[in-house]
């Protein structure tokens, strides 16, 4: 999408008036050239505006309970889970966070794990093979076992259940951005292999049931591959 | 944002739950009136109690420079109810939140203007000012979650014609709220 397309697009986009691959391109677009900015964020506030025009409308008592529940319901389900939030990130975004501290480097394999306080990690090295083995503080451990001659990478998780409607979605990170790698259901030991060659780094993360297009919360763990 | 709005959030962050109570009773009433005229009577509950706990799951991404919570809830209380619109005619939904793409820094704060018409009739005056070609796009698009490409359709017009009426109905807007 050029940038003249998008200028004819941003008012429809402020108003939630694009289908979904008209979206995702104006999306892509705006996400990597910043010369709509100004134009978009006036576009959107005037949409914003709309909503003001509506009369206000008493909802249904039970709602208010409802709502209530369902937030603790919720809250309490995230206790049992030491997970972090659920945060929609930008994909291109998804390393640059100054809280990746990379921990770990070999002269001739590189093998970084990219470690949230979650996780206690072990490198180690052995030949054309290095393994993690990670120590999730909330209960459950993980191996990831990366072989330098092919580049694969054989993962194997024993993990608490996720959270309801929760799974775990493995990625592999590629220059263009993260591809998905599969879900992996947490409550029993899952072993795949997966052809990495031009792969940047393997990661974990929170999805959605079903599992998602793009990582939508903080990675668990991400190993840099080199 | 104001002071206690701003701890209402902090709250929010901790996950209180008197705070979630605050919130709804801050704007329950006006995210219901904006999900009820886009989805109707039984879908609107639906659709406010899914924005208020979506909002939640993302506090740690609200800016107050970005504009305020009533307009971030309002934000997502319309991409809610929109996607119900779509899932009826089994079209695909959004999956994308409008605000992802405000810009951090630069242009102006989307909620400049909604303080400026922070009154129902002053952007209903603006809205009710709009040639009518123009009002009857806004009100099949924004409020009948029509897409362009449906709504060209619909009012049998090229979707070029269609894409600049939303233009103008915008800029037209804007100017109208502020003069106001």
């Amino acid at each position: 999408m050029t940038c003249g397309q998008i200028e004819e697009l941003l008012a429809a986009f402020a108003l939630g008036a694009l289908d979904v691959g008209e979206e995702a391109s104006a999306r892509a677009h705006l996400s990597i050239c910043r010369r709509h900015d100004a134009e978009l964020a006036e576009m959107a506030g005037v949409a914003a505006t709309l909503a003001l025009a509506v009369e206000e409308r008493e909802p249904p008592l039970a709602l208010r309970v409802r709502l209530i529940e369902a937030f603790e319901a919720e809250v309490s389900a995230q206790r049992r889970w030491p997970a972090p939030q659920a945060a929609i990130l930008r994909p291109r975004r998804w390393f640059a966070r100054p809280q990746f501290v990379y921990l770990a480097a070999a002269a001739v394999l590189v093998l970084a794990v990219v470690g949230l306080a979650t996780w206690a990690a072990v490198l180690q090295l052995d030949g054309g093979q290095a393994t993690i083995e990670a120590e999730f503080h909330g209960g459950g451990t993980g191996t990831l076992v990366y072989r330098h001659d092919d580049r694969t990478v054989e993962l194997t998780l024993e993990l608490p259940q996720p959270p309801a409607g929760r799974v775990y979605q493995a990625w592999g990170l590629f220059e263009q951005g993260p591809a998905s790698l599969g879900i992996v259901p947490g409550t029993m030991v899952t072993e795949f292999n997966a052809d990495l060659r031009d792969a940047t780094a393997v990661a974990i993360s929170i999805e959605p049931e079903g599992g998602s297009e793009q990582p939508t919360t903080e990675p668990l763990l991400v190993a840099e591959l080199d | 944002m104001g002071g206690d709005e701003a701890r209402l959030v902090d709250r929010l962050r901790l996950n209180d739950s008197d705070a979630m109570a605050g919130l709804y009773d801050r704007y329950g009433r006006q995210a219901f009136g904006l999900a009820q005229r886009i989805v109707g009577e039984a879908e609107a509950e639906d659709v406010v109690q899914e924005a208020f706990l979506t909002l939640w799951r993302n506090a740690d991404r609200f800016d107050s420079e970005r504009g305020s919570l009533r307009t971030f809830l309002l934000t997502i209380v319309h991409r809610r109810a929109i996607d119900v619109v779509r899932r009826r005619t089994s079209r695909p939904e959004q999956t994308m939140e409008l605000w992802e793409l405000l810009p951090a820094e630069g242009g102006h704060a989307p909620d400049e203007l909604a303080a400026l018409a922070d009154d129902r009739r002053r952007i209903r005056a603006a809205l009710s000012d709009l040639p009518e070609a123009q009002k009857e796009a806004v009100e099949l698009t924004y409020f009948g979650g029509l897409t362009v490409a449906e709504m060209a359709e619909r009012a049998n017009i090229p979707l070029g014609t269609a894409k600049s009426r939303l233009r103008l109905a915008l800029e037209r807007l804007r100017q109208t709220i502020r003069e106001r």
